[in-house]
């Protein structure tokens, strides 16, 4: 196969205005993703996940490390031009902000075609896809931004991402200011855009369920590193690194008895990423730590294929739970749930009462 | 966070079943959005009660009028919002009724607010000790001496790591997840009797989040105070809550036991909820209608009658009662989803 | 600690920024057509006079060196001589700086008081009639001249009620000014225990600090009408009240954090005033800086508009340095 999107050794450094200190956003990213793949990527606030995609799209230079669209390092690319082709897009998590309130749904949908040099009619014919493709009236095309739903903007944000045809979409967060109603929606058309045009996705998220379904292949970051990367549901269903295994633990599936199984429940909140410590950077909040821990940064470990992990411990950290595919039982139980008829109308008897409640 | 639910469950579901006096009854609740062509009614006859010691779960999504309720049962509706009907008893009085200085004396006393995004809920120019010693030297007349020494215990209390250098701390000092513990340490330093949970968690990363709940549990359990739960996240509901009220445009839908609610769900808003967590294409298609236009809003009806899949003429002539369909679960449908 | 290093950092730009200043007035003050030598010596003089004169004053040397001439002189302690007064400007200054300052001084205070007790009030009930007095308030004394105000005051109380003394100076004619110790009759009347040389001192500025005070009061009440509602509507008040914390306090820690905003504009108007009070120092004959820098101009008189020009700019940038140390004070955020 042939990855989309190679990163390797992705270094970030912030130098921090009016001192000697910096911020080490990312330290030591190496991932790729194939041409049709998504690949979540995970974890909590300060992770640099969102930093990891702005590089990628351009918007940070990165510190050291190369990043790769389809075999040729980005930086040439956009020497040479060829980055206005729009083939690498993206959508951002707040969708009123990145609409220009002035601004016709239609005009911002039509925005990235312009440095494409596109005559006037390929332009409307191409909008007017896009609005199709994320299943919005085309009456919309006139409306402004403040006239839709958060839900709307949002589809807006991905038809404006997609009415260049791009082969790689990077999503940061791009449903975690949606209701869950919305939110369903915006993954069930991400997915459905997905099939019909082989386009790959880099989602980034905190929200795990969500990442567990849209991704074939998940990486969970922490401290900007990528403590565990692999196939998604041999990552779900048994966690090789504490720190997934302890983000997964947090999950609160809309289901009274089922829950995912963990032997560790992270203390504390992610230390600063400015002085970063020597060995592993979870050994301060980990179950797991031993003294080596504290010394020696743990290098990648192959444990399955595809499946790469930093832990000393990971044998142990695997076997401590029963591997578990809490999210498959919850779909199930919750087909079952759903799966009742309504009656035909509400009984007589009960058409007049009124709550107590 | 794995604690309260293996042990906590037996416990949650013994709460359900002894009905006793309730510690709050909302009762038909109605508040009213001027605006400069119509009013807006944002609640609409909201019935609720909390017994001593429960926690109840209300999930909405934005815009079903959870901030409203929570603020309204307090006496102070968001502006330009003004309390239309209804009332908020506690402890037996009617406190809508109560002359604003009585009513100030049990806000933050008696009744307490945790709210979302608390770093911007906190006094930049005051110290977290400070603030949090308001409180009790507010509430309680406590001297400052005590009302510090009150406020560095609580400060303990909610795991805030080296509390004797916070006391000093400055709000943008904190964390996120800090900032959410030093306003949990205010709501709670004078030991309400209920507590108000007003999206506190949102915003929060996932295992911050994990963390506040089981304090908020343990806290709350030790005082043992009452709690009004209100999220939009439902899956909070399912592990947290003895009963579970869904919000929709104003209105709750559905009111039930936690069990019932999440394995026998009778609304179909309800489901829709549920089916757009479990990533289940097939269940998202059966239970909603995807939103293409602009959409409509029928004025008189059921008001979710425009999004559901299984609406029917009488739906939109007539508004469905909150009916109670089996002992303690009640829905707002006319054709709702049981067990036959 | 900080704020040590924090203040030498700031005073070490304060020379280079006074030079600036005083360059840029210079050129000005040159550009102003209209030859002192002329305007000196009066319509009879012949030309070789005022060619002499020229010569004697410095004129017919190139503008640079003019520059560096004045500048060697400041450095000496030397601000050049009047030619209207005959007397060095240092020396008029150091009498009539201190009565605009006074006056100025008296006068924010004044605005202070009214504009943040209005601005608080009307804050607190946003449709009451206190805002709504305030909004009137706020555009009239934005649109009165304050001249004209002054001759309303005069005609009110002097003319009409006798309560005020004439409006002729900083003192009435037959009282002796007290022993100058800072220059402001009112402090060193009280300092030499001259009671009575304190109320006349005190009556002469009863109108012209309500002129500029309750005309200057009205940027001060809007500024401090807007944060306030700003911060009375913020979350953290809000949880306040949501909390039961009593109204007093609630309003007292929104103008705690609304003072930034009210010090901003108060350091404003102190620095603007100096200057902005000429015309109420000329209807009250008041004798102070201003009145004496405007009739420099009127009469290419170039030394006490230099001089002025180089007073109000060293008073501006300590007020500008005491209001960033002030900021300090209040808000914890900025000391990192």
């Amino acid at each position: 196969m042939n990855a989309i999107l190679t990163v390797e050794n992705l270094f970030k450094r912030f130098p921090i205005a009016g001192s000697k200190q910096v911020v080490q956003a990312i330290n030591d990213v190496s991932f790729s993703i194939q041409a049709g793949e998504t690949l979540g990527l995970v974890g909590e606030s300060g992770s640099g996940k969102t930093t990891v995609g702005r590089c990628i799209i351009g918007l940070l230079e990165p510190s050291a490390g190369t990043i790769r669209f389809k075999g040729k390092p980005i930086a040439e690319r956009r020497k040479s031009g060829e980055a206005v082709t729009g083939s690498v897009q993206f959508v951002f998590q707040e969708p009123a902000e990145s609409l220009d309130p002035r601004m016709k749904i239609g005009i911002s949908i039509a925005e990235p075609l312009l440095p494409m040099k596109i005559d006037r009619a390929t332009r409307q014919q191409r909008t007017l896809e896009a609005i199709r493709l994320v299943r919005l009236d085309p009456d919309l095309l006139d409306a402004y931004p403040s006239e839709l739903s958060a839900g709307q903007q949002q589809r807006v944000g991905i038809a404006r991402a997609m009415v260049t045809q791009p082969e790689l979409v990077v999503l940061d967060e791009p449903t975690s200011a949606l209701d869950p109603t919305a939110r369903a929606e915006i993954i069930d058309l991400l997915q459905r855009i997905q099939a019909e045009r082989n386009t790959a996705y880099l989602f980034i998220s905190h929200d795990l369920s969500t990442v567990r379904f849209i991704s074939h292949r998940v990486a969970v970051m922490y401290l900007g590193m990528i403590v565990e990367q692999g196939d998604a549901q041999t990552v779900f269903n048994r966690p090789h690194h504490p720190y997934s295994s302890g983000l997964l633990s947090s999950v609160l599936l809309p289901h009274p008895h089922l829950k995912i199984e963990s032997s560790v429940s992270l203390k504390g909140e992610i230390p600063s990423p400015i002085n970063l410590p020597k060995g592993c950077f979870l050994a301060s909040r980990c179950p797991f730590v031993i003294d080596r821990c504290r010394v020696e940064m743990p290098p990648p470990t192959v444990v399955g294929e595809g499946h790469l992990v930093h832990c000393f411990r990971h044998e142990e950290v695997a076997a401590s739970v029963p591997a578990s595919d809490t999210f498959n039982v919850f779909m199930r139980e919750a087909e079952k749930i759903l799966g009742r008829r309504a009656i035909e109308a509400l009984p007589a008897e009960l058409q007049t009462s009124e709550t107590r409640g | 966070m794995s604690k309260f639910t293996a042990t906590l469950e037996k416990e949650l579901d013994a709460r359900v079943a002894t009905p006793a006096a309730p510690l709050v009854a909302i009762k038909q609740l109605s508040v009213e959005f001027p605006g400069s062509t119509e009013t807006k009614q944002v609640l609409k006859g909201l019935s609720l009660s909390v017994q001593p010691g429960e926690i109840v779960g209300l999930v909405g999504e934005s815009g079903a009028g959870k901030t409203t309720l929570a603020r309204s049962i307090l006496g102070v509706p968001p502006a330009p919002g003004r309390i239309s009907g209804g009332e908020v008893v506690f402890e037996g009085r009617n406190i809508l009724d109560l002359p604003e200085p009585e009513l100030r004396k049990l806000r933050g006393r008696r009744l307490s607010v945790v709210v979302p995004n608390p770093r911007a809920e906190l006094n930049p120019t005051a110290t977290i000790g400070k603030q949090i010693a308001a409180m009790a030297r507010i509430h309680l007349g406590v001297s400052r001496k005590e009302a510090m020494r009150m406020a560095f215990a609580m400060l303990r209390d909610v795991q805030i790591p080296d509390p004797e250098r916070r006391m000093n701390a400055y709000p943008h000092e904190l964390s996120g997840g800090m900032a959410q513990r030093v306003v949990i340490a205010m709501a709670l330093i004078c030991s309400p009797a209920f507590i108000i949970s007003d999206d506190a968690t949102s915003g929060l990363d996932v295992t911050v989040q994990a963390q506040i709940l089981s304090l908020l549990e343990r806290l709350a359990a030790d005082n043992d105070s009452a709690m009004l739960f209100i999220t939009r996240d439902i899956g909070i509901t399912a592990h947290f809550c003895s009963r579970v009220a869904v919000l929709y445009a104003g209105e709750i839908m559905e009111l039930a036991p936690r069990e019932d609610l999440f394995l026998r769900p009778a609304h179909p808003y309800t489901l829709m909820l549920l089916a757009a967590f479990s990533h289940s294409p097939k269940l998202r298609d059966a239970w909603s209608v995807p939103e293409t236009g602009r959409r409509e809003t029928s004025a008189k009806g059921c008001s979710y009658a425009g999004r559901c899949p299984l609406a029917q003429e009488v739906c939109r002539e007539r508004p469905p009662p909150l009916a109670e369909i089996s002992p303690g679960h009640f829905a707002r449908c006319h054709f709702p989803v049981v067990d036959r | 600690m900080r704020v040590l290093t924090y203040l030498a950092k700031r005073l070490a730009f304060v020379i280079p920024q006074l030079v600036g200043i005083i360059l840029v007035s210079f050129l000005l003050v040159k550009s102003i057509p209209g030859d002192p030598a002329v305007l000196m010596l009066g319509p009879t003089a012949t030309p070789d006079a005022i060619a002499g004169l020229r010569q004697s004053l410095g004129l017919d040397q190139p503008l640079y060196m003019q520059f560096f001439i004045y500048l060697k002189n400041l450095l000496h302690g030397d601000l050049g001589t009047s030619w209207q007064t005959t007397r060095p400007v240092l020396d008029d200054l150091i009498q009539r700086f201190p009565a605009t300052l006074e006056l100025v001084t008296l006068s924010l205070l004044l605005a202070i008081i009214v504009g943040v007790t209005l601005g608080v009030y009307a804050a607190r009930r946003p449709n009451g009639w206190i805002a709504r007095l305030s909004d009137a308030y706020g555009l009239s004394a934005g649109a009165l001249p304050d001249f004209w105000f002054a001759l309303v005051l005069i005609f009110v109380f002097y003319t009409v009620l006798h309560w005020a003394p004439a409006p002729l100076g900083r003192i009435d004619m037959v009282v002796i000014p007290p022993m100058p110790i800072t220059g402001a009759y009112t402090i060193d009347a009280l300092l030499a225990g001259d009671l009575e040389a304190f109320w006349s001192a005190l009556s002469h500025l009863a109108l012209p600090v309500l002129t500029l005070g309750l005309l200057n009061a009205g940027p001060i009440l809007k500024m401090t009408q807007a944060t306030m509602e700003k911060m009375l509507d913020s979350d953290f008040s809000r949880y306040e009240v949501l909390s039961g914390v009593p109204q007093r306090l609630v309003v007292r820690h929104a103008l705690r954090n609304s003072l930034p905003s009210v010090v901003t504009i108060i350091s404003v108007l102190y620095g603007y005033l100096i200057g902005g009070a000429v015309l109420v120092e000329i209807v009250f004959s008041w004798g102070g800086a201003g009145q004496y820098a405007v009739q420099g101009v009127l009469n290419s008189d170039i030394y006490p508009v230099l001089g002025f020009v180089l007073f109000s700019a060293i008073f501006s940038l300590i007020v500008y340095i005491v209001v960033d140390l002030i900021y300090v004070l209040l808000d914890p955020r900025i000391s990192n």
